[in-house]
């Protein structure tokens, strides 16, 4: 394989190795984003107030917005 | 000595009508010294145990992520259309690509927001009639939580210095215990001074109970 050829199938694969890295980090920021769903729901148990159920629903709403994004990718790149 | 149980101005208590009520609970939302608030709780609270303060780090200490929470939010919009407008996008760059970078940006920023506001929150140091908690959140997944009596506690002492802290009225507190190194830090709290009054107060009021 020419020096040429190798950068043209380089190219060729380039797309589907990013594909598969920024697959790999939304995966690991949807799981983040668990996490933070979880320990918010602990936080809101130490310390209870009127706004905590709002706090915990922009949790879920962060989840959702991860996910959707994981979503998009998988789809539309 | 005037009656800390007796508050002069009742601070974030819902009064009659709705307006007074929405006022109240954003301000309690985002405030870092609450005196006796309403209809907040805490885990360990025990029966009859009232909260006298709830103290969250002065709002002035959270500038620093507001701001570069504001340029994360507004960056894309000059950024995108400078990036396009300056042809620094390669002809053939796909759509979807871009589309990616928009939604990744705002997924972070997002991230970076709820986080640092959510840290923020929830590290609160308590004072009740009974107790003093203190709880911290280093990061997301790491709490450290302490807690004594009113009774053990030996020395109050506050700290405050510099251009902002004294313009802002915040500072640090210190709460010596009975117990040898046993030290609460209630870190960048507003109005020090009243602090260590109210938990001075709470001190003679039970040494005055046991004597």
């Amino acid at each position: 394989m020419t020096g040429e050829e190798m950068i043209k199938v380089l190219l060729g694969t380039a797309p589907f190795f990013l594909k598969i890295l920024l697959l790999m980090l939304l995966l690991l920021h949807v799981a983040f984003s668990l996490v933070l769903v979880r320990q918010t729901k602990l936080m809101i148990k130490v310390v209870e107030a009127e706004i905590s159920p709002t706090i915990y629903f922009i949790s879920v709403i962060h989840l959702l917005f991860s996910t959707f994004v994981l979503l998009w990718v998988i789809i539309f790149l | 000595m005037p009656d800390i149980f007796i508050s002069s101005q009742p601070q974030n208590t819902a009064k009659k009508g709705n307006k007074s009520k929405k006022v109240s609970f954003a301000s309690q939302a985002i405030s870092s010294f609450l005196f006796l608030p309403d209809g907040v709780r805490f885990e360990t609270q025990i029966p009859g145990e009232t909260i006298i303060l709830l103290l969250r780090k002065h709002w002035i200490t959270n500038i620093a992520w507001v701001f570069m929470s504001f340029v994360f939010l507004v960056a894309p919009i000059f950024l995108f259309p400078a990036i396009s407008l300056g042809g620094l996008i390669p002809p053939g760059f796909p759509a979807s690509l871009l589309t990616f970078s928009i939604l990744g940006w705002y997924l972070i920023t997002f991230s970076y927001i709820f986080v640092n506001f959510v840290l923020w929150y929830f590290t609160v140091s308590i004072v009740t009639n009974d107790r003093i908690i203190d709880i911290d959140y280093i990061n997301i997944l790491n709490k450290k939580f302490a807690e004594t009596r009113i009774d053990r506690l030996e020395d109050v002492t506050e700290r405050t210095g510099g251009f902002l802290k004294s313009f802002f009225d915040y500072g640090d507190v210190f709460v010596q215990t009975a117990a040898k190194e046993a030290v609460f830090h209630f870190l960048e709290v507003p109005h020090p001074e009243k602090v260590v009054q109210i938990i001075n107060e709470l001190m003679a009021k039970v040494k005055e109970g046991g004597a």
